[in-house]
C-alpha cells in the first residue's frame, strides 16, 4: 500500500529532512576542505620541487618539512631524502629514504637511492640487506598483519562452518588445510619482518665525524667516531645522550642531536631538530 | 738489499753491521711465512707542504718523504728568492701490512716566506743507492702580512683559504680552515662549513705549525677538507665556523709580567667559549660542457686511469668469471661510477660491486674497484667486449674516454650453455633488469596522498581485540558442536536436559493453572513433572512411571524414606484429583506449589548424586 505524508503549509519542515540537509552540508564542507587542502598540498609540493631543481636545497628542505607537519607521503619523504643527499647530508638522506620505505617498501627508486647512498657511506659495504631480510621488507608490517589476519579469519571461518554443519565438514576441512598453510606462512612472514625490524639498526648518524664517547658526558673520553650516515642501533638514552652500537659491535654514547631515530613517533621531533639555516649547505 | 739494511738500521740505529746468518734469519722469516717482504722495490720520493697559502713571516712545514730507501745525507734544498728553508730533523717509519714491509724516512724543513707573491719550491734532488730521484715542485701563494688576518691583538681567529677561484661542477678542490691561537684553547669543535652550493668531504685531523704575526707567536691548526661544487654560477664558499673555550684575557699594565707569567694566567684565568667565523670566498663554478659529452660519461670529474683484468680466463659456458675494473686517480671518488656496459645476450651479469679506497686524508684521490661477475652463455665466445669509462678533465677542459681493448677468454662447452643465470645478490631481484646507477633517482613529481603516519596495527589494542571476534565465534561453534555430539551419544544426558526443560516450563504452567483454579489440569501437570523427574532418576521412560516404582525401585535403591513418603503423598493427591473430583481454591493450589518444587528439586539432587556414584 502506498502512503503519502501531508504537512500543512507554513508548518516546520520534517525533522529528519533537516538533519539530512545538515549532514549533506557538513559532508560537502568536509569534502571541499579536503579538496582545497589537497590542492594546497600539491602547490606547495611543486614549489618545493622547483626550489630543488634550482639547486636551493636548503629552501627545498624547509618547504618539504613544512608539508610534513602532521601528514606525510612516501613521495614527500623520498624528495626530502634527495634534497638532503644533494645538500651533502647523507645521514638525513638515509633517514628519509628508510622512512619512505616504511610506507612504500616496493618503491624501486627509494630502494635504489637508499642503496646508492649507503654504498657511498659504507664505501661499498652494505650490511643486513640480503637474504631473508629482503623478503621481510617486501611488504609493510601493516600489510603483513592484514594478510595474516585475513588468512586467520578465513581459517577460523572454515573451522566454524565445519562445526556448525555436518555436511560442510569435508569441504571446510580442505579449505582449512589450505588457509592454515597460508596463515602459517603469513604469520611466519610477519614474524620475520618483526625480527628484521627488531635487529636492524634503528638510528642514523646525521652529522660528520661524530665522536662516540665512553660515557654520556662531554668530559667522557672519545671511544671511536662515526661518519655522517652510519646506521647504528640505539641501546639506551640518558638526558641529551643516547647509547648506540655500531655494526662492529662497539657501543658508546653520542649526543642525541647527532642521531635520527627511525621511528614514526620521533618524526615530529626529527623535523623540529633540523633547521636548514643551521646546517652545512651544499 | 740496501733498503732492507736501511730498514734494519731504522730498527736498531746503533748497529750498522749485521752478521750474514742473522740477516738470513730475518729475511727467511717472512719467506717461511709465505709473505715475501717487498724490500727490493725502487725507492719513491715525494715532497709535501702543510699549507700552500701563508703570509709573509709565517712558517710552513715542508716534508720530504723517501720510501723504500734513504739518502746518506739529508737533502739540501736550494734557496729560492722569497723563501728560506731550515732543516728541522728526520723521522723513520716502518710498517708491515699483510706481510708487505714498507720503510720510509721523512725530513722536515721550516719554510719562511720573505716576499709576497707566487713562489715555487723547486724539485729537490735526492740520491739513493746511487740512483738520482727528484721530488715534485710545490707552488706557494704568499700573501702580505695582515691582509686577511684578524687584528694582531686577537687571541684566536679563523681563516678560510682556497687555492682556486674557479672550478667545474663536480670538480674537487681542497679547502683549508686555519685556526690561529695565541692562548691555550680547550674543547675545540671541528669547524663547520656553512652556506650552500658545495658538498664537503670528511675533515682530516688538523696539521700544526707556528706563525709569527706582528709581535705575537701563534700556534696554527690547519683543518683541511674537500669541496665539490654542486651547481654552477658565482657560488659563495663558507663561511666556516667553530667555537672553543679560551682563558679570559686580563688587562694588566705590566707587559713583562704578562709575558713571564702568561702560562700561569692561562691556567688560573676564568674561561669563556668564543665563536669564530671566517670570511667567505666566491668561487666561479663553471658548468660541464654539454657538447661532446661521451656516452659513457657518468659524472666523474678529475683525472683517472683504468686497469682491467679478468679471472679465470678459461671457463665453461654457464660458469661465472670475475671482471675487476680499477679506476685510480684524483677527483671526488664517490662520483666515479662504472657506466652500463654493452654485454648483450652473450653474457649474463650480476650487479656490480664497488669499493673505494682513498689514498689521502681528504678523499681527493684513490682507487675505485668495480667487481663485475659475468656468465658467458656460449662456448662460441672468445673475448670480453671492450670496456669504456669517461670523465671530464678540468685541467684539459675536455672529456676523456678510457677504453680497455677486448680481453680474450676461452669458453668451453658447459652443461648450462645457453641458459641465462641471473643471480640474486644485493637488493636487485633476479627478474629485474640490472641497472647501474650513477646518481640518485630524480625527485618525484607527484606528491602522493598525504596521510597521518600509520601506527603499527599489530601493537594496537583494537587490532588485537578484533582478532577475538572470529576466535569467539569458532569457540562458540566448537562448544555447540560438542554439546550436540554429547546430546546424540548419551540418552540419559539428553533425557536429563529434556527433563530440566520440562520442569521449568511445567512450574510456570502450575502457577497459571493454580490461579485459574483448574484443579485437574494442575494435578495432571504435577503428575507429569514427577514422572519426568523419576524417569530421569531411574533411567526409564517417563510415561512408564507409576506410584508402584516407589516401593519397587526407590526404596530398594536406598532413596530416603522421607522422600518416598512425600512422593506417596503427592501421588495420592494426584489420584484424588483424577478419581474424586472436588474443588480446591486457588490459594490451596498455590500453597502446594512450593512443596511440589521442593520435591522436584530433591529428586534432581538425588539423580545427580546417583550419577556421581555411577
Amino acid at each position: 500500500m502506498r502512503t503519502t505524508a501531508h504537512f500543512p503549509l507554513g508548518s516546520a519542515p520534517p525533522r529528519h529532512g533537516s538533519l539530512g540537509l545538515l549532514f549533506l552540508c557538513l559532508l560537502l564542507a568536509v569534502c571541499s576542505s579536503q579538496i582545497l587542502a589537497s590542492a594546497d598540498w600539491e602547490l606547495e609540493f611543486e614549489e618545493a620541487n622547483r626550489l630543488y631543481e634550482q639547486g636551493q636545497f636548503n629552501q627545498a628542505i624547509a618547504q618539504y618539512q613544512a608539508l610534513s607537519q602532521g601528514q606525510v607521503s612516501p613521495e614527500l619523504l623520498f624528495n626530502l631524502g634527495n634534497a638532503h643527499y644533494r645538500n651533502g647530508q647523507k645521514g638525513w638522506a638515509i633517514y628519509y629514504y628508510r622512512m619512505a620505505l616504511d610506507l612504500a617498501p616496493r618503491d624501486r627508486d627509494t630502494r635504489e637511492n637508499l642503496r646508492f647512498v649507503r654504498e657511498q657511506v659504507e664505501q661499498g659495504f652494505v650490511s643486513g640487506s640480503g637474504g631473508w631480510r629482503r623478503l621481510a621488507r617486501v611488504m609493510t608490517l601493516n600489510e603483513l598483519s592484514l594478510l595474516a589476519m585475513a588468512a586467520g579469519w578465513v581459517l577460523l571461518g572454515f573451522l566454524t562452518a565445519g562445526n556448525l554443519k555436518k555436511d560442510w565438514r569435508e569441504t571446510s576441512r580442505s579449505g582449512a588445510i589450505l588457509t592454515g598453510i597460508l596463515f602459517g606462512a603469513s604469520a611466519l612472514w610477519l614474524g620475520t619482518a618483526l625480527l628484521d625490524r627488531a635487529t636492524s639498526p634503528d638510528a642514523v648518524v646525521i652529522a660528520p665525524n661524530v665522536e662516540v664517547r665512553y660515557g654520556p658526558l662531554e668530559e667522557s673520553k672519545p671511544f671511536f667516531s662515526l661518519n655522517d650516515g652510519a646506521e647504528i642501533t640505539k641501546l639506551d638514552h640518558r638526558n641529551l645522550w643516547v647509547q648506540v652500537q655500531d655494526r662492529h659491535g662497539r657501543s658508546g654514547w653520542l649526543p642525541r642531536a647527532k642521531v635520527a631515530l627511525i621511528n614514526w613517533n620521533e618524526l615530529p621531533s626529527q623535523l623540529e631538530s633540523f633547521h636548514p639555516s643551521r646546517q652545512n649547505g651544499g | 738489499m740496501s733498503s732492507f739494511l736501511f730498514f734494519l738500521q731504522s730498527l736498531w740505529p746503533g748497529s750498522s753491521r749485521f752478521k750474514p746468518g742473522f740477516l738470513f734469519f730475518l729475511v727467511a722469516i717472512p719467506v717461511l711465512l709465505g709473505r715475501t717482504a717487498d724490500v727490493s722495490a725502487a725507492a719513491q720520493v715525494s715532497a709535501t707542504i702543510d699549507t700552500q697559502t701563508l703570509a709573509v713571516g709565517e712558517i710552513a712545514r715542508l716534508t720530504v718523504n723517501c720510501e723504500g730507501g734513504a739518502p746518506a745525507q739529508p737533502p739540501i734544498i736550494r734557496e729560492t728568492q722569497g723563501l728560506s728553508f731550515i732543516f728541522n730533523g728526520q723521522t723513520d717509519q716502518f710498517t708491515m701490512i699483510n706481510g708487505r714491509v714498507t720503510t720510509s724516512r721523512s725530513y722536515t724543513y721550516a719554510v719562511r716566506p720573505t716576499q709576497e707573491g707566487e713562489h715555487e719550491i723547486p724539485p729537490i734532488s735526492i740520491e739513493i743507492d746511487g740512483r738520482a730521484y727528484k721530488t715534485n715542485p710545490i707552488k706557494i701563494n704568499v700573501v702580505p702580512p695582515g691582509k686577511t688576518q684578524q687584528p694582531s691583538d686577537s687571541v684566536a681567529f679563523l681563516r678560510l683559504v682556497t687555492p682556486t677561484t674557479s672550478a667545474y661542477v663536480g670538480e674537487s678542490f681542497p679547502v683549508e680552515i686555519q685556526l690561529y691561537l695565541r692562548v691555550q684553547g680547550e674543547d675545540l669543535h671541528f669547524p663547520q662549513m656553512q652556506g650552500e652550493g658545495f658538498v664537503y668531504g670528511p675533515m682530516a685531523q688538523p696539521a700544526r705549525r707556528q706563525a709569527q704575526i706582528g709581535n705575537h707567536q701563534y700556534r696554527v691548526l690547519v683543518f683541511r677538507t674537500m669541496a665539490v661544487p654542486a651547481r654552477s654560477g658565482q657560488v659563495v664558499l663558507g663561511p666556516a665556523e667553530t667555537s672553543l673555550v679560551v682563558p679570559v684575557q686580563r688587562r694588566t699594565g705590566n707587559r713583562l709580567g704578562r709575558d713571564w707569567f702568561g702560562m700561569a694566567d692561562d691556567l688560573f684565568a676564568p674561561k669563556q667559549r668564543i665563536s669564530l667565523t671566517t670570511e667567505t670566498a666566491t668561487i666561479e663554478v663553471l658548468p660541464l660542457p654539454a657538447e661532446n659529452q661521451p656516452a659513457y660519461f657518468t659524472g666523474a670529474v678529475g683525472s683517472y686511469d683504468m686497469a682491467v683484468n679478468v679471472s679465470p680466463k678459461e671457463v665453461k659456458a654457464g660458469d661465472p668469471l670475475t671482471l675487476n675494473i680499477q679506476i685510480a686517480g684524483k677527483g671526488p671518488l664517490d662520483r666515479v661510477n662504472l657506466p652500463a656496459q654493452k654485454w648483450g645476450s652473450d653474457f649474463a651479469s650480476y650487479p656490480v660491486k664497488s669499493n673505494i679506497e682513498t689514498t689521502d686524508s681528504l678523499g681527493m684521490s684513490g682507487l675505485v674497484t668495480f667487481e663485475q661477475v659475468l656468465i658467458p652463455q656460449s662456448s662460441a665466445l672468445g673475448e670480453i667486449p671492450e670496456i669504456s669509462f669517461s670523465f671530464f678533465d678540468p685541467v684539459e677542459r675536455e672529456y676523456r674516454t678510457l677504453t680497455h681493448p677486448p680481453i680474450p677468454i676461452t669458453v668451453l662447452p658447459g652443461p648450462a650453455e645457453g641458459r641465462a643465470q641471473f643471480a640474486t645478490r644485493g637488493e636487485t631481484p633476479a627478474s629485474e633488469p640490472i641497472e647501474i646507477r650513477s646518481d640518485v633517482a630524480h625527485i618525484k613529481a607527484r606528491p602522493g596522498v598525504p596521510a597521518v603516519p600509520p601506527a603499527l596495527w599489530i601493537a594496537q589494542p583494537w587490532f588485537l581485540a578484533l582478532q577475538s571476534i572470529p576466535l569467539a565465534l569458532f569457540i562458540a561453534s566448537l562448544v555447540w558442536r560438542k554439546r550436540e555430539e554429547n546430546w546424540g551419544s548419551n540418552p540419559a544426558f539428553r533425557r536429563r536436559q529434556q527433563t530440566e526443560q520440562t520442569v521449568i516450563q511445567g512450574m510456570d504452567k502450575l502457577q497459571f493453572l493454580a490461579q485459574q483454579e483448574e484443579r485437574e489440569a494442575f494435578f495432571a501437570t504435577t503428575f507429569r513433572l514427577i514422572q519426568s523427574r523419576l524417569g530421569a532418576l531411574l533411567n526409564l521412560p517417563p510415561h512408564s512411571i507409576t506410584e508402584a516404582v516407589i516401593e519397587k525401585e526407590l526404596r530398594p535403591d536406598g532413596v530416603s524414606p522421607v522422600l518416598c513418603d512425600r512422593l506417596h503423598g503427592i501421588f495420592q493427591l494426584c489420584n484424588q484429583a483424577r478419581y474424586a473430583p472436588a474443588g480446591n481454591s486457588a490459594g490451596e493450589l498455590t500453597a502446594l506449589i512450593p512443596e511440589i518444587a521442593s520435591l522436584l528439586e530433591e529428586l534432581r539432587q538425588t539423580t545427580l548424586e546417583k550419577e556421581a556414584t555411577r
